[in-house]
């Protein structure tokens, strides 16, 4: 214990001379406030206002004039100016016979999908037509709810920035002992390799939990379950952190490495992409292992979907009995027994 | 205390061997020290003592144990000093002694007694990044001191020291053999060698080629000689005779019959005369 709290100060006070838990707190805080400030809770569709010309001879809808007339307009020459100034809202045309959408030519083809079928129930009821007034709904995957916008982006900065940090400082460090020479000494020290690979990781998970709390206290407040952040914190970063050291070790430099670092952290990121929008057809993205932290992340502030959360801590534990020997044989091998000339 | 027995060591495949089938001894208690210029493989051998590179051919007992096992128990009683300064910047001096010294589970020296015995002491709360060369090289020797080792490995300790300095440590390494601690000391300082070794090997392409007391080395390869000078008439003139030469003998004689003398000094050959005349080849 005397020899591992000996390395772990190093480390520690390595790491704060550093400023890595200065840069982690700005980060965090500048988040909250892009959250809290920059993003709205809404943006897309639903949100999106409706000018609406009625070019029918006589005013086929009545009710337009009385619930819709701030969204009326006088031509096609208002209209447009009006979808202009707008770059978010959408014009509707009614002719006698149908009518006629004008998108702003941005929208993905699901946006004007959903437009349409929204604007044909909207006529149907306007005519008094409600074939289904009463629809139910079911979901059968992992999703339930819709967080707002900037809610929403929370998981993703986690998930990202800790593993982005986490791979990055701990390479960092690596680099650096090796740069200095210290891990010269330290090989003719008898601490071994447990001791110097656990305290990185220590340091490592701390750079992160310190992150992750700050933001997700200023994010947030209380409304989560801290218990399950820290778990998925501390077990996310653990293994990243393992992840970092196991490349890391192979590369006397970080010059030389900067290029695995991006390879890795644009895999990484990846599921951003299935994240934001799950109907894509990326399924693969989902044995990506930040998938689950993100998705973790939104349930948990959620507060929904424990199920699909312990699943996600038994898969990070899996992953890190897998790496921890790995890491700890190889360092072993290469990073303490061989010397790097 | 320290077998080498037909040491080899290449660092690649197709390279020539850096280290050529060495074999020395050294008895506890004892200075060692291995004389050779830069790259004549003192530092290899020193890597494969310490365990930092492996044995390729060839063998090390270290204190009667094959050093290809060597495990906590070696590196808990061994101190190594590099050549290179190899520290960590960012931390003090002090805190690079206190956080190494609690790497080991044996009493260790208090860092602030050590940092003054290395005059380091009103240093100790500046980082050591921004210590100069010759204070990273103290430090570097501290930390090899701080467990109080057995055996004591220093790679070129005393370069780039100033002499007062270098006198302290060269004291602290007498102290640590008057104690009985067994020290390996690579050098090219032919003075640093002369003044603490007790027993030398000259170095040269990865071979050992000559290995004795400078004592011995000196009465093997040294010739004696005498530095005079004189009043040559209104001239003062100086001239180096060797005795064992009969003509010199003679010389000598007719100039101290018939000049006033002004000095006399002996002289004998010194570690890196004699290198010079066995190799061909200067120390530094």
């Amino acid at each position: 214990m005397k020899k591992f709290l000996s390395v772990f100060m190093t480390d520690f006070t390595v790491a704060k001379r550093n400023m890595f838990f200065i840069i982690v707190i700005i980060l965090a805080v500048l988040y909250s406030l892009i959250v809290h400030f920059l993003i709205p809770e809404k943006i897309g569709i639903s949100s999106s206002p409706l000018f609406i010309l009625d070019n029918s001879d006589n005013g086929i809808y009545a009710d337009l004039k009385v619930n819709y007339s701030q969204y009326l307009t006088e031509n096609e020459e208002d209209l447009k100016k009006k979808l202009n100034k707008n770059s978010s809202a959408y014009g509707i045309i009614i002719y006698n016979d149908t009518y006629k959408i004008i998108f702003q030519g941005y929208e993905s083809e699901k946006q004007k999908n959903v437009i349409l079928a929204s604007a044909k129930t909207f006529f149907d009821s306007l005519k008094g037509i409600y074939l289904f007034p009463d629809i139910k709904s079911e979901n059968i995957g992992d999703y339930s709810s819709e967080l707002p916008l900037n809610k929403k982006m929370i998981p993703i900065l986690i998930s990202t920035d800790i593993i982005i940090l986490c791979f990055l400082f701990i390479a960092v460090m690596i680099f650096q002992e090796k740069q200095e020479g210290g891990i010269y000494a330290y090989r003719v020290s008898p601490s071994g390799t447990l001791n110097y690979i656990s305290s990185k990781i220590l340091v490592n998970i701390l750079i992160s939990y310190v992150f992750g709390i700050i933001f997700i206290f200023l994010s947030l407040g209380f409304s989560v379950n801290y218990f399950y952040f820290s778990l998925l914190i501390i077990l996310g970063s653990f293994l990243i952190s393992l992840f970092g050291i196991f490349l890391a070790q192979f590369y006397s430099s970080l010059n030389e490495f900067i290029t695995v670092a991006m390879v890795f952290n644009m895999i990484m990121i990846l599921p951003v992409i299935l994240y934001f929008d799950p109907l894509m057809n990326l399924k693969i993205f989902r044995i990506i292992i930040s998938y689950s932290i993100m998705l973790s992340a939104d349930f948990i502030i959620k507060g929904e979907n424990l199920s699909y959360i312990i699943k996600t801590f038994i898969n990070l534990s899996v992953w890190i009995a897998f790496m921890f020997p790995l890491t700890y044989f190889s360092v072993r091998k290469t990073l303490i027994k061989k010397v790097i000339l | 205390m320290i077998e080498v027995k037909n040491l080899s060591h290449k660092y690649s495949g197709n390279s020539d061997y850096s280290v050529k089938d060495i074999s020395f001894g050294i008895k506890q208690g004892e200075i060692f020290g291995f004389l050779g210029p830069s790259g004549a493989g003192k530092s290899t051998v020193q890597k494969i003592l310490t365990g930092l590179l492996k044995l390729q051919n060839g063998s090390v007992k270290i204190d009667g144990k094959d050093v290809t096992s060597a495990g906590t128990d070696f590196f808990e009683k061994i101190g190594v000093s590099f050549e290179l300064p190899n520290i960590y910047e960012k931390l003090t001096g002090y805190e690079n002694l206190k956080f190494y010294a609690g790497l080991f589970r044996s009493k260790t020296f208090d860092p602030y007694e050590v940092l003054e015995w290395v005059d380091l002491k009103d240093a100790a709360g500046k980082k050591a990044g921004d210590y100069s060369k010759g204070m990273k090289q103290r430090l570097i020797f501290a930390r090899a001191i701080i467990n109080d080792p057995e055996i004591l490995f220093l790679d070129e300790p005393l370069s780039g020291l100033d002499p007062t300095t270098a006198q302290k440590l060269k004291k602290i390494i007498i102290d640590f053999r008057s104690r009985g601690k067994t020290i390996f000391l690579t050098t090219h300082n032919m003075f640093v060698a002369d003044e603490l070794c007790d027993n030398v090997a000259f170095i040269n392409t990865g071979e050992i080629i000559s290995m004795d007391s400078p004592k011995n080395l000196k009465l093997k390869y040294g010739n004696h000689s005498l530095k005079i000078e004189y009043t040559d008439g209104e001239k003062t003139k100086t001239d180096i005779f060797f005795l064992e030469k009969s003509e010199d003998k003679e010389q000598f004689k007719n100039i101290v019959d018939k000049n006033k003398i002004i000095t006399v000094h002996s002289g004998e050959a010194t570690l890196e005369e004699i290198f010079i005349k066995i190799t061909g080849r200067r120390l530094s």
